[in-house]
C-alpha cells in the first residue's frame, strides 16, 4: 500500500518535471522564471511548516554570547545583542511575515473582488460613489495609508492585516470592475439575458470565471508588495511587538548595531525578505505571460 | 395554458428606438439640446406563425436593433411590441421570463456568444436550468440528443468540450441548440450565417430549415445578404436608416422590386459569373448619418428618380399589392 | 529579357503570352509553429502573376490566401516562416533581399491593402500627412506641396473631394478609407496592389462602388491587382484569372470564364453550387460536406479528399500534382491523363 502510495507520488512528480519542461517549449524563458518563483515561494512554504523542525533554538530564548559571529559553532547565522540564534528568528519570522502578507492580500481580494463586480455590473450612482471612493484610497501613497491605519488600530497580527488589507482593496476593485466593464458587452451575457438568466446567474456563471484569471496574477504581486509593506510597518515600530520574531522588527532593532560592524543582525532577514518578494513578484509576473499570451506579442 | 395562438406571433406597431448621443463637457456646455440616433424610427409589421421574415438591409439600418427590441432586450423609445398577442412593454421581470422560454436567439458571432469558460455541455443545460426544467440526468440526455440531432457527432465528447476546441462551424451549431433546446416558438436568428465560411454557409441553412419543421418554428432572419434571405424568407422586409422602405413576399420583392434602394440592393449583389453585366447604376455615395438623417425620404440624396416632393414630404408605406408595400413618392 | 525566358513564355498559353510575369511565385512553403506543432499554411505554391492582370486568390479561412499574400511582400506575420521556396519581382528573389531593399519595394512598387484600413492608418494623422509622408519616405526630392497636390489628384479620381484631406482616418467611413489606402499605392505609382479582402467590412452598395473603381484605376493606372477573397461574386466580376486555394494548396488556376464555366476541381464545384445566385430561379443549393482540413494534422494524399465525391482510395494515399487541362492547371488526379501539356497549348 505504502509503495504504491509513493510510486504514485513518484510518477505525479515525474509528469509533473515533464510538464514543467514541455511549458519551457510554448512560453520560452518566462516558464523557468515563472517556475523559480513558485519554487522559492514553496521553499518558505516549506520552512513554515517545518519551522520547529529547522530551527536549531527557540527564537526567544537568549542561547548563545551576544554578537557571535556568523559560522561560529552551533550558530550559522551568528546571534543578536540578546544572545539569540539569527537563524531561528529568520526560521520563525517567516511565519508572522507570511501569515499577516496572505491574511491581508485574501482580505483585501475578498472585498474588493465583489465590490468591483457590483459597481461593474450594476453601474449607476453606486458606481460613481463606490469608485470615488476608491481611486481616493488608491491615490494615497500606500505606505503613509498602512502606517495611518496601523498606527490607529494598534499592533497584532490581526490589526497589521487590516491595515495592510485597505491598501489592496482597490487594485482588486478598479481591475476586476475594469474587466466587468469589458465582459459586460460581450455577447455571451446578452446571450445570457435572452435565455432568461438572473442577474445573480450572469454575475457568478458568466462574469465572474472570465474575471477571475487576472486576479490570480494581482494576487501574487500583491503578496509580495505586501511582505514589502509589513517589513516596513515592523520597521517604523508600527507592526508586531517585540520580542516576537518578525523580519521587518528584526531589520529595525539590528540596524542600530550595524555601524559597529555587527552586519549579520540586518542582512539575513533582509535577504529573507527580498527572497520571497522576489518570489511571489516571478510567480506574478510569469502568471501575466501565461494566461495573457496577447501581451507577449507586442 | 395559451388559451388560443394569435395567428400572428409577433406584431409591432410603430416602433422607434432613439440612443442618446454621448457628449463631451464642452458639447455639454455649449448646448442643452441633447442629440440622439434614430437607430429605429417607426417601423410596423408583423410576423405569421410558421413563416421565415427576412429583416434586410446594410449596417446602420436599424435591422439589428429591431431584433433586439423584439426580444426584449432593450426598450423601445416608443411603440408596441404584440408577441403573441401580449404588450412585451408592460410585463414585469418574471412575466418576462417566462415569455424568454418561448423566444430564442441565434447570434451571428458563434465566437462570442459562447461563455468562453463554460463547457459546452453546461452551455447547453444552463436555460433548461434557470428556467427549472427536468432534473440533471434528463438535462443532460436533452442536451446530448439535440448535439446529436444539429448533426455535432458524437455528442458524449462534444459535451465536454469548451467553446475554442471547436471549429466556427462547429459553434455555430452550439448556439442553434442552446436556442432551440427550450423549444421555442420564435427564433430570432441575426445574421446567422455570416460568419461561417462559404462551404458551411448552407448546411447551416439546411440545418436551420429543417429544425424549423421539426420543431414548428417561425423566424425572424436577419441578414445584410438578400442572396442568403433568397433561399430562406418566405417575407421580406427592407429597411434603410431606421425605416422600411419596402415590404412583401420574397417572390414579389425579388421579381418587381419597387423602391429604388430595392432595386440598388438587388443589383450590387456580386453574381457568381464573370459574363453577367449589371443592369442599374449603383447609387453613388454611402448611408447618411442617423443622427441628421436627410429630410423627407432618407434615401432622396442617393434616389436616380428624385423628384422635389422627396426632399420635403416623408413617404408613408403604401400598399400596392396584396401583402406588397412600398414607401417612395414614385406611387403616390 | 534573355531568349530563353521569352521562348518558354511563348510555349505557355495563349492568354499568357500576351503578358510577362511580373512576379514569379517557386515552391513556396510557409510553416507556422505553434504551441500544438507546426502547422504548413503553405504548401509548395506555384504561381505566376503577369503585368496589368487581375488575379483573384479565392479560399475560405485558413486556406492559406492571405498567408501567399503576406509572402509575397516577404512579410510573412510572425510566427510564420517562409521555409522554402522562390519569389521573384522583376527577375529578382525577393527572400534574398535584405530589409532595408525589401522596404524599398513595399509601399513603392508593391502596394497592400487590407480588410480593416483602420488598422493601417495613424488615428492622429490627418490624411493628407499620410500620404505625404508616404511618397516623401520613398521620393526624397518631392515638395510637401507637390505631394499635397499629386495626394489631392488622386482622392479625386477616387471620388474623395480635395476637403477630406484633412479629415482624421476614424471621419471617414469604411469605404473611404478603403480608397485612402489605394491613394497611397497609386501615389507611389506601385505596379502592384495585393487587396486582402479589401471589401469584407462593407456594405453592399459600398462594396459594388468600391469594385468599380478597382476595375477603373486598372484601366487607367495598368496596375497589376492581385484579389485576395472568399467571395466568389466579387472574384467573377473583376478578375482575369483565379487560383482556387483550399488547406494551403492551389487547387486550380486558369482564366475566371473558364472557372466560373465549368470548374474542373471538385472543390470548385463544390464551392461554386454552395453560393447563392440571385439571378437564378432554382433554389437548391448543394452543400458540401466535412469540414475545412485541420493543417496541423493535413490528411495525407490529397487535402480535399476527405470531402470529395469522387475520391478513390488513391487519392487518400498520394498527393495530386498540378495537372495542365482545358489550358488550365489543376491538381486531380482525375485530369492526369487527360495532361496532354503543351500539344494542347501550342
Amino acid at each position: 500500500m505504502n509503495q504504491l502510495f509513493s510510486h504514485r507520488i513518484a510518477s505525479t512528480l515525474k509528469s509533473f518535471i515533464k510538464k514543467i519542461f514541455k511549458g519551457a517549449k510554448w512560453y520560452g524563458v518566462e516558464w523557468y522564471l515563472t517556475a523559480f518563483g513558485a519554487f522559492l515561494i514553496l521553499s518558505v512554504l516549506v520552512i513554515i511548516i517545518f519551522a520547529n523542525k529547522l530551527a536549531p533554538y527557540d527564537p526567544l530564548e537568549f542561547v548563545g554570547k551576544p554578537f557571535l559571529r556568523p559560522g561560529t559553532k552551533g550558530f550559522l547565522f551568528g546571534t543578536d545583542n540578546l544572545g539569540r540564534d539569527v537563524l531561528s528568528r529568520v526560521i520563525f519570522g517567516s511565519k508572522i511575515v507570511m501569515t499577516i502578507a496572505i491574511t491581508a492580500t485574501l482580505f483585501s481580494a475578498v472585498v474588493g473582488i465583489p465590490l468591483g463586480l457590483i459597481s461593474g455590473y450594476f453601474g449607476g450612482k453606486l458606481d460613481r460613489v463606490l469608485s470615488l471612493i476608491m481611486d481616493s484610497v488608491y491615490s494615497f501613497p500606500g505606505l503613509v495609508l498602512a502606517i495611518a491605519m496601523a498606527a490607529m488600530l494598534g499592533p497584532g497580527i490581526l490589526n497589521i492585516s487590516i491595515a495592510i488589507a485597505v491598501i489592496y482593496i482597490p487594485t482588486y476593485f478598479r481591475m476586476v470592475r475594469g474587466h466587468v466593464l469589458s465582459v459586460k458587452g460581450e455577447l455571451y451575457v446578452e446571450a445570457a439575458r435572452t435565455l432568461g438568466a438572473s442577474d445573480v446567474t450572469i454575475l457568478s456563471k458568466y462574469i465572474f470565471p472570465n474575471v477571475i484569471a487576472s486576479v490570480a496574477v494581482i494576487f501574487s504581486l500583491n503578496i509580495a508588495d505586501a511582505i514589502l509593506t509589513e517589513a516596513g510597518l515592523s520597521f517604523l515600530g508600527l507592526g508586531i511587538s517585540p520580542p516576537t520574531p518578525d523580519w521587518g522588527l528584526d531589520l529595525s532593532k539590528g540596524k542600530v548595531f550595524l555601524p559597529r560592524g555587527y552586519w549579520w543582525l540586518v542582512t539575513y532577514p533582509g535577504m529573507m525578505i527580498s527572497i520571497v518578494a522576489l518570489g511571489f513578484t516571478l510567480l506574478g509576473e510569469g502568471l501575466n505571460e501565461i494566461l495573457n499570451p496577447r501581451l507577449k506579442e507586442s | 395554458m395559451t388559451a388560443k395562438k394569435v395567428d400572428e406571433i409577433v406584431k409591432v406597431t410603430n416602433l422607434k428606438k432613439y440612443f442618446e448621443v454621448e457628449r463631451d463637457i464642452i458639447q455639454k456646455l455649449s448646448s442643452k439640446t441633447k442629440r440622439y440616433v434614430k437607430a429605429v424610427d417607426g417601423v410596423s409589421f408583423s410576423i405569421k406563425r410558421g413563416e421565415v421574415f427576412g429583416l434586410v438591409g446594410e449596417s446602420g439600418s436599424g435591422k439589428t436593433t429591431t431584433g433586439r427590441l423584439i426580444i426584449n432586450i432593450i426598450q423601445p423609445t416608443e411603440g408596441e411590441i404584440l408577441f403573441d398577442g401580449i404588450d412585451l412593454t408592460t410585463l414585469s421581470k418574471g412575466e418576462m421570463k417566462k415569455i424568454r422560454k418561448r423566444m430564442q436567439v441565434i447570434f451571428q458571432d458563434p465566437y462570442a456568444s459562447l461563455n468562453p469558460r463554460m463547457k459546452i455541455g453546461k452551455a447547453l443545460i444552463q436555460p433548461l436550468e434557470i428556467h427549472r426544467i427536468g432534473t440533471p440526468g434528463e438535462r443532460k440526455d436533452m442536451a446530448l440528443r439535440l448535439l446529436e440531432h444539429v448533426g455535432l457527432t458524437p455528442p458524449e465528447i462534444i459535451y465536454t468540450k469548451y467553446p475554442h476546441q471547436l471549429s466556427g462551424g462547429q459553434r455555430q451549431r452550439v448556439v442553434i441548440a442552446r436556442a432551440l433546446i427550450l423549444h421555442p416558438e420564435f427564433v430570432l436568428a441575426d445574421e446567422p450565417i455570416a460568419m461561417a465560411d462559404v462551404s458551411m454557409r448552407v448546411l447551416l441553412l439546411e440545418l436551420m430549415m429543417k429544425l424549423k419543421e421539426e420543431f414548428n418554428l417561425t423566424y425572424l432572419f436577419i441578414t445584410h445578404d438578400l442572396a442568403t434571405a433568397k433561399y430562406v424568407c418566405d417575407m421580406i422586409a427592407i429597411m434603410y436608416l431606421g425605416k422600411i422602405v419596402e415590404i412583401g413576399k420574397l417572390k414579389d420583392v425579388f421579381k418587381n422590386p419597387l423602391h429604388p434602394y430595392t432595386k440598388a440592393l438587388l443589383s450590387a449583389i456580386p453574381i457568381p459569373d464573370p459574363e453577367h453585366k449589371r443592369k442599374i447604376e449603383i447609387p453613388k455615395g454611402e448611408i447618411p448619418n442617423p443622427i441628421n438623417p436627410p429630410s423627407g425620404c432618407r434615401f432622396h440624396p442617393r434616389c436616380p428618380y428624385k423628384m422635389d416632393i422627396c426632399e420635403k414630404e416623408e413617404p408613408p408605406l403604401k400598399i400596392i399589392d396584396e401583402e406588397h408595400s412600398v414607401a417612395c413618392h414614385l406611387f403616390d | 529579357m534573355t531568349g530563353e525566358k521569352t521562348k518558354t513564355n511563348r510555349t505557355k498559353s495563349m492568354e499568357s503570352a500576351k503578358y510577362e510575369p511580373i512576379i514569379k511565385i517557386k515552391d513556396l512553403e510557409v510553416t507556422f509553429p505553434i504551441r500544438q506543432g507546426n502547422v504548413i499554411a503553405l504548401d509548395g505554391i506555384n504561381l505566376e502573376i503577369y503585368r496589368g492582370e487581375t488575379l483573384g486568390i479565392v479560399g475560405e479561412s485558413g486556406c492559406g490566401k492571405s498567408t501567399l499574400g503576406f509572402s509575397i511582400l516577404n512579410s510573412v506575420q510572425s510566427p510564420g516562416k517562409i521555409t522554402k521556396g522562390e519569389i521573384y519581382f522583376h527577375g529578382e528573389n525577393l527572400l534574398e533581399k535584405s530589409e532595408k531593399e525589401l522596404q524599398k519595394i513595399r509601399g513603392k512598387k508593391i502596394s497592400m491593402i487590407f480588410q480593416d484600413p483602420m488598422t493601417s492608418l495613424n488615428p492622429l494623422m490627418r490624411i493628407d500627412r499620410h500620404i505625404i509622408e508616404t511618397i516623401r519616405k520613398h521620393e526624397k526630392n518631392v515638395s510637401r506641396k507637390e505631394a499635397l497636390e499629386r495626394a489631392a489628384y488622386l482622392l479625386d479620381k477616387l471620388g474623395i473631394i480635395r476637403e477630406r484631406l484633412f479629415d482624421f482616418p476614424h471621419q471617414l467611413s469604411g469605404g473611404m478609407r478603403q480608397r485612402v489606402m489605394i491613394g497611397i499605392g497609386l501615389a507611389l505609382n506601385a505596379e502592384v496592389l495585393i487587396a486582402d479582402e479589401p471589401t469584407t467590412s462593407l456594405d453592399v452598395i459600398v462594396e459594388a462602388q468600391f469594385i468599380q473603381l478597382l476595375a477603373q484605376l486598372k484601366r487607367e493606372f495598368g496596375i497589376t491587382l492581385i484579389l485576395i477573397t472568399h467571395n466568389m461574386g466579387i472574384v467573377a466580376e473583376i478578375s482575369d484569372r483565379v487560383a482556387v486555394m483550399y488547406g494551403g494548396k492551389i487547387m486550380e488556376i486558369g482564366t475566371s470564364d473558364k472557372i466560373f464555366k465549368n470548374p474542373l476541381h471538385p472543390y470548385t464545384e463544390g464551392l461554386l453550387k454552395s453560393i447563392p445566385n440571385i439571378l437564378l430561379d432554382d433554389d437548391n443549393l448543394e452543400p458540401m460536406p466535412g469540414f475545412p482540413p485541420d493543417l496541423l494534422n493535413p490528411p495525407e494524399g490529397c487535402r480535399f479528399a476527405p470531402r470529395c465525391k469522387y475520391a478513390t482510395e488513391r487519392c487518400f494515399r498520394e498527393s495530386p500534382k498540378m495537372y495542365r487541362y482545358d489550358s488550365r492547371m489543376v491538381s486531380c488526379f482525375k485530369y492526369e491523363n487527360k495532361d496532354k501539356t503543351r500539344e494542347t497549348d501550342l
